[in-house]
């Protein structure tokens, strides 16, 4: 029967071959790296679920060509941040990007710092969306430099600068716009 | 910056708890749809090829005019046509 340390190939392998329970696993065992990534993409949590079903619909769809050679967390951390990305893109008006402290309240938190998570929630959602998600990349899932280059496919340099100039803006939301340092 | 790296990090976050269950529920319905869409597609591709087949053992050729039925149909005739009307 399935057991919850098979790794995730053979998840995928089981999966292809019609076994429902080990497709759901995989959607529980990323499921975090996929929240985190559309959370943190688009700021609201339905859309980000709306978005992560997506994601896993992809995977599912693909399942069948999918290259064992690449990591399934960086995969569909691709999906995800490509899917946040356009959903932006469509959305693309500030209305729609406003930092709503009630849009804020329905992110749901992993730790009890919920201010914090709050307040630079907010800070990311100011950041141009190139520069957002290089930062979440990696600061935030901690993907090395040359998978952020891959993930988002652009250049090493071009992560490099959007990191440190996404950074430099996020500082100087977090002190200014937001007040940060004050509270 | 150690400050904001430090706060970044706390930045995880997960999905609803049925989360799992409603991706499965959607996968569910596009294996369920699957079936029927190759079913259509097959039955869409075998009648063309069935028309095509039958249009060839009638009329003896596979041509446009065959299809569009003008095949009897010259320059002559359709002058004759004109001057008639």
């Amino acid at each position: 029967m399935l057991a919850i340390n098979k790794s995730d190939f053979q998840l995928i392998d089981l999966a292809i071959n019609g076994d429902d329970r080990a497709f759901q696993l995989l959607v529980e065992r990323h499921q975090r790296i996929v929240a985190t990534a559309s959370v943190n993409m688009v700021g609201d949590m339905d859309i980000a679920q709306e978005i992560g079903q997506q994601t896993f619909i992809r995977f599912y769809k693909a399942m069948g060509s999918f290259k064992k050679e690449a990591k399934l967390s960086t995969y569909l951390t691709r999906i995800a941040i490509n899917l946040s990305l356009n959903h932006l893109k469509r959305n693309q008006t500030f209305a729609n990007r406003s930092l709503d402290l009630s849009k804020a309240d329905k992110v749901q938190t992993a730790s009890d710092s919920f201010d914090n998570k709050q307040v630079v929630n907010m800070a990311l959602q100011m950041l141009d969306d190139k520069h957002r998600s290089v930062v979440i990349l990696r600061m935030i899932q901690g993907y090395s430099t040359n998978e952020t280059a891959a993930i988002l496919e652009i250049p090493k340099g071009t992560v490099l600068s959007r990191l440190k100039r996404g950074l430099d803006k996020l500082k100087k939301h977090l002190k200014e716009d937001l007040e940060y340092e004050k509270n | 910056m150690k400050k904001i790296s430090q706060l970044l990090k706390t930045q995880q976050y997960n999905f609803s708890s049925d989360f799992s269950s409603t991706v499965l529920c959607a996968t569910q319905a596009i294996k369920d749809h699957s079936p029927a869409a190759k079913w259509f597609i097959l039955g869409a591709a075998a009648s063309i090829g069935l028309c095509i087949v039958s249009t060839y053992l009638l009329e003896g050729q596979l041509s446009i005019d065959t299809f569009l039925g003008t095949e009897d149909l010259y320059n002559d005739t359709l002058i004759e046509y004109n001057d008639i009307h």
